[in-house]
């Protein structure tokens, strides 16, 4: 289940605007959906062979350089998708809690 | 002051504490065996190490020159380790189960093994307990296709003998975590194998030639086990279900000889129905204990259950000490209806008269098919049920002179009881029939009890006495009576009927035996 919203989480950050991992990590460690940073790569790299995810590099003043990663076509129709099963889902699990707690 | 290494991370160069560097190098490993065989590996590798330098980047500063363990550790905990990657994970990974299991390899299990780890081996692949498969197995067994299957399996799949080949064969990420765990797991159990004596010296050729000897031994040795383990068990079981078999015949009769059930015991020999209970509780105890005993040892060499299992044992002894007491008290009460003290014999004169000759016949017998019998028929087959009356073949016969100038018919009814009055009253109602017309004498070839006075040993003795000068003749008919009494003239069983036999000077004598006798005299 966690997984799933992981790679949702990870495909919306982008949508926004392209980043490098320790962007996207910051981010998620801040709404604890992430723990440890060695999870994210394989994400990516499996995002990005899925075609869903690109990247370039680019030459970075502290370091080695980075690869920006930004959302492809597909990773952009993915995430509409992606979106609308979330709102059915969210809708009915809000649904049925209200209804029980009433 | 410390050694330090020169290592290159993600494209940059560090100067790194030797101790950092293991457990660098170490976790390094674990990731990269965490993630082979995963696409992208490679490319997910060299992200995790750019990120790492940076990291270390981040942590040194321009102040610091060298990574020590403490940075190491920090950004360890930062990226975290691949157990904690499979927890975040494991969706993927249940969902794409059966990829995972293609990771998992068909290996022998040895270190859990019956025979050659082949039900074991399996028992990995598929999840399930190997006692499961190891009791098909022993089902396959009595198919003709079972044994050569196991061989053929045996020499097919290879025995697990790395840790890596262990921890696939039960379809474990071969990582540094596991490896290890799997290696002090191995190293407890080579250490309490050898705790006694830890003899390691000598060369490497003697060392492989002992342990192929060792191999070959442990191999006869568990092949006797598991095959003395089959043995017992199917000897267990079959002996089991044939009593179970047993037991149910007894009861309903045994076919064509209904004479032999529970039913019969309960009416025809047993007085007391406790003592009838008290003698099946005691059958079933004596008998079913041993047969427990060898299902118990079977499935202990089986499935190598070493010390023995608490409490069997007693409960299994018990139960046969338990049987002996039952069916003594049984036997003891039972035995007490037979005393041979008590046994008692009423002789009855029947009947007196003048003739030159008798003439000996025996009845024709419908029950027991004119049966001849030299020997005496063995107790069974001697008592038939007809109704309400009790059977027995072969009543005694004797032939005596006379003291009288008549002949003598005389018959002896004798049994046993637990006292003597019993014994008075079972004889006394002993019945039997003959019949005298002329001068021949014919004889029931048995005599019957009412059936509720039960089997007490009841006997006939017949005995015809001749008078001085007279004789008896003995015809053809008289060998159902063939067990009878003939001692009396140092015959054989076999010669008697058809003879003639003559009372000369007080002495019985055979008549027309001379030939015979002529013929022992040669």
């Amino acid at each position: 289940m966690r997984k799933g919203v992981l790679e949702f989480c990870i495909l919306s950050l982008l949508a926004e605007k392209e980043a490098y991992p320790s962007d996207i990590i910051t981010q998620l460690k801040e709404a604890k959906l992430i723990v440890v940073e060695g999870t994210l790569y394989p994400l990516l790299t499996r995002l990005k062979n899925a075609g869903l995810l690109a990247y370039r590099w680019e030459e970075s003043s502290s370091g080695p350089p980075r690869k920006y990663y930004k959302l492809t076509e597909t990773g952009l129709l993915f995430l509409k998708e992606l979106d609308k099963t979330w709102n059915e889902l969210s809708n009915a699990v809000s649904h049925t809690t209200k209804t029980k707690n009433r | 002051m410390n050694k330090t290494l020169s290592v290159n991370i993600g494209g940059y160069i560090f100067n790194i504490e030797e101790d950092a560097y293991t457990q660098l190098r170490n976790y390094l490993d674990s990731i990269s065996s965490y993630f082979a065989g995963q696409e992208g590996s490679d490319e997910i590798i060299s992200d995790i190490e750019a990120r790492i330098a940076e990291l270390f980047n981040e942590r040194l500063g321009s102040d610091r020159q060298v990574v020590i363990h403490d940075d190491v550790e920090q950004v360890i905990i930062i990226m975290g380790k691949p157990e904690q990657y499979a927890e975040a994970e494991e969706d993927t990974q249940t969902s794409s189960k059966s990829k995972s299991n293609d990771n998992r390899r068909f290996y022998r299990d040895l270190d859990n093994s019956t025979l050659g780890g082949v039900c074991s081996g399996f028992s990995h692949h598929l999840g399930w307990d190997p006692l499961i498969l190891r009791a098909l197995f022993v089902l396959l067994l009595f198919t003709s296709i079972g044994i050569p299957l196991y061989i053929i399996l045996w020499i097919l799949i290879p025995a697990a003998a790395t840790t890596a080949e262990k921890l696939k064969m039960k379809g474990q990420k071969i990582n540094v975590e596991n490896i290890s765990k799997k290696i002090n797991e191995e190293m407890d159990n080579v250490k309490s194998k050898f705790s006694s004596d830890g003899k390691t010296e000598g060369s490497q050729s003697v060392n492989k030639l002992i342990a192929g000897l060792g191999e070959f031994f442990s191999f006869i040795a568990s092949f006797l086990r598991v095959a003395l383990g089959v043995l017992f068990l199917m000897l267990g079981i079959g002996m089991l279900i044939g009593f179970v078999i047993a037991i149910g015949g007894f009861s309903s009769g045994i076919p064509g000889n209904p004479e032999l059930s529970i039913r019969f015991l309960e009416d025809y020999i047993f007085f007391n129905p406790h003592m009838l209970s008290l003698a099946i509780i005691a059958a079933i105890l004596l008998l079913v204990a041993p047969f427990l005993y060898f299902i118990y040892l079977g499935v202990r060499l089986l499935l190598r259950i070493q010390p023995p299992v608490k409490g069997v044992g007693i409960i299994l002894l018990g139960m046969f000490i338990l049987g002996s007491i039952l069916a003594s008290i049984a036997a003891i009460n039972q035995a007490k209806e037979f005393n041979s003290e008590e046994r008692i014999a009423i002789r009855r004169p029947q009947t007196e008269f003048a003739s030159d000759t008798l003439i000996i016949r025996v009845a024709e017998d419908h029950l027991w098919h004119n049966q001849i019998s030299i020997h005496r028929l063995d107790p069974w087959e001697r008592l038939k049920i007809i109704d309400d009356e009790m059977l027995f073949a072969d009543p005694r016969f004797k032939v005596r002179p006379s003291d009288s100038e008549l002949f003598v018919f005389e018959i002896d009814y004798e049994s046993s009881g637990a006292s003597t009055t019993a014994a008075l009253d079972f004889a006394e109602e002993i019945t039997y029939n003959y019949e005298l017309d002329g001068n021949t004498l014919t004889l029931d070839p048995f005599y019957s009890v009412p059936r509720e006075r039960k089997y007490r040993d009841q006997e006939v003795a017949l005995t015809v006495r001749v008078p001085e000068g007279k004789m008896v003749i003995l015809d053809e008919s008289t060998q159902r009576l063939a067990s009878g009494d003939y001692n009396w003239l140092g015959l054989k069983l076999r010669e008697i009927p058809g003879k003639t036999f003559m009372n000369v000077d007080g002495e019985i004598i055979c008549s027309n035996c001379e030939e015979k006798e002529e013929e022992i005299a040669d």
